[in-house]
């Protein structure tokens, strides 16, 4: 798209430098200034080329950005290099987009997978590597905008030039019941304080103890899981385990409180 | 002795009569009557509020041994012997009747046994209470503060609409100063709380089952 400038557009994007030359003799010289169709014509010139200037941002096609930016991502660009890569067969690229599929859902590189990919495809280490980066790059960006139309990514991909064997199955990865697999495991790995794990509680009741022969209170012994491994016991009397609940109840409320309002405020 | 009631076998243990036990009983017995009530009602008041405090400071000390007429020695022996009492009451939770009847059987006279019981049922039943509240465990649930937060957006996602709340438990450890008690921070998706609360929910279950 950026690589093939036809000779209008060059015009158009050289228009501004000749505006301000135009401008400045305007200004320096009184003939001009009463030649008004110039005038006209350099500011009908300027339009056209402000128009033509977004419709090319927006890779040809009208007034849409492609869903990668305005500019092609250096990991896809290279990706067009490999030349093998772009003449992979179908169940080729399954095999690679599976593995990308596996990396994003588990937030991790599996070294083992890695190496079964590698010996079931015709690609070399780099070049998977290569395609691997590039796949991921689409799905990042796809990731970032949950609300992509799927003919939008499509129609991007094949304006790219993107091998056709390889965009279906993308599709199919990136839209639909998968999406909210990937989804879950995005928010999940994302920035976070310790999360809850589990709580293991027990019921007590004291029979007695040095201070009194007769006690029979009841208390309650809990261990708190978190996700970062570390587990807190504690005891909770019964009234603080009361406030405890009551707490917990009212967050709970307020969550779906603040749901409502947020459908009611269309907010995201 | 098989025609003895079990009651009486039992509380005829109560206290035991040691040497340091009856020399308590003898200064218990030179003390005024008439301080007796203001000093046992102090005591009653203070004992076990702060386990790491005296219930006496050193200068209120001094003063009780001028007003008592007591050595220092005498004292604290007096002292003692009202906690030793105060304990072995709270314990078996006597009844006044009864706690002034043990008194009076170990050599009290009945003058201050009474005034003693009569101390002991104005208060003790709240030192007792006290004492129920009083936990075992060193690491004990103090606070509960909370945080609801919506996330819009992180590094990988825009776009959210996620609510999360932060819990954070104060808890409390025995062996530390107030300063140090440790705070545990844990973040809660909605799934999660929710969990939280079915947990919460079986142990509520639990303790109305007792009642």
């Amino acid at each position: 798209m950026g690589l093939l400038i036809t000779g209008w557009e060059r015009l158009c994007l050289v228009y501004p430098y000749l505006m301000g030359l135009i401008l400045r003799n305007y200004k320096n010289c009184p003939e001009v200034r009463s030649n008004n169709k110039q005038l006209f014509i350099c500011y009908l010139l300027g339009y056209m080329s402000m128009r033509k200037q977004a419709s090319i941002a927006g890779g040809g096609l009208g007034e849409r950005a492609p869903f990668y930016g305005f500019q092609i991502p250096p990991e896809i660009k290279s990706l067009f290099t490999i030349k093998k890569a772009m003449n992979l067969e179908k169940n080729n690229w399954k095999n690679i987009l599976t593995f990308v599929n596996g990396y994003l859902v588990d937030q991790e590189f599996n070294n083992d997978k890695f190496n079964e990919l590698i010996e079931s495809i015709p690609l070399t280490e780099e070049e998977t590597k290569g395609v691997i980066s590039a796949i991921i790059v689409v799905a990042r960006y796809t990731l970032k905008s949950p609300n992509m139309r799927q003919e939008h990514f499509e129609e991007d991909l094949r304006n790219l030039k993107f091998p056709e064997a390889a965009i279906g199955i993308l599709v199919k990865m990136l839209f639909g019941a998968n999406r909210a697999v990937i989804n879950a495991s995005v928010v999940e790995a994302g920035v976070s304080l310790p999360r809850f794990q589990a709580l293991k509680w027990r019921v007590d009741i004291t029979i007695s103890n040095t201070l009194l022969q007769r006690v029979l209170i009841p208390t309650i012994l809990g261990e708190l899981q978190l996700t970062n491994g570390k587990t807190s016991m504690f005891e909770m009397s019964v009234e603080k385990f009361h406030e405890m609940r009551y707490n917990v109840a009212l967050v709970l409320q307020e969550m779906e409180e603040l749901d409502q309002q947020c459908t009611a405020l269309k907010i995201a | 002795m098989a025609n003895e009631s079990p009651k009486s076998t039992k509380l005829k243990g109560i206290f035991q009569e040691t040497e340091i036990l009856m020399s308590a009983v003898s200064t218990f017995n030179k003390v005024d009557p008439s301080k007796f009530p203001l000093l046992l009602s102090r005591v009653l008041q203070r004992y076990h509020v702060d386990e790491y405090k005296n219930i006496f400071s050193t200068e209120e000390m001094v003063k009780l041994e001028a007003s008592l007429s007591l050595e220092k020695m005498e004292l604290e022996l007096l002292l003692d012997g009202i906690k030793f009492v105060v304990d072995k009451a709270a314990y078996f939770v006597l009844k006044p009747a009864s706690l002034s009847k043990e008194l009076m059987d170990i050599g009290l006279e009945e003058e201050r046994a009474t005034a003693f019981s009569q101390g002991w049922g104005n208060l003790g039943k709240a030192l007792i209470e006290r004492l129920k509240k009083r936990a075992f465990f060193p690491i004990q649930l103090e606070d509960i503060n909370w945080r609801l937060n919506l996330q819009l957006g992180q590094s990988f996602q825009s776009r959210q609409k996620i609510p999360k709340a932060i819990f954070q438990l104060e808890l409390s450890d025995e062996s530390k100063p107030v300063e140090e008690r440790e705070q545990v921070t844990v973040e809660f998706s909605r799934e999660e709380l929710y969990r939280l609360y079915d947990e919460l929910e079986k142990i509520q279950d639990q303790l109305d089952s007792l009642t």
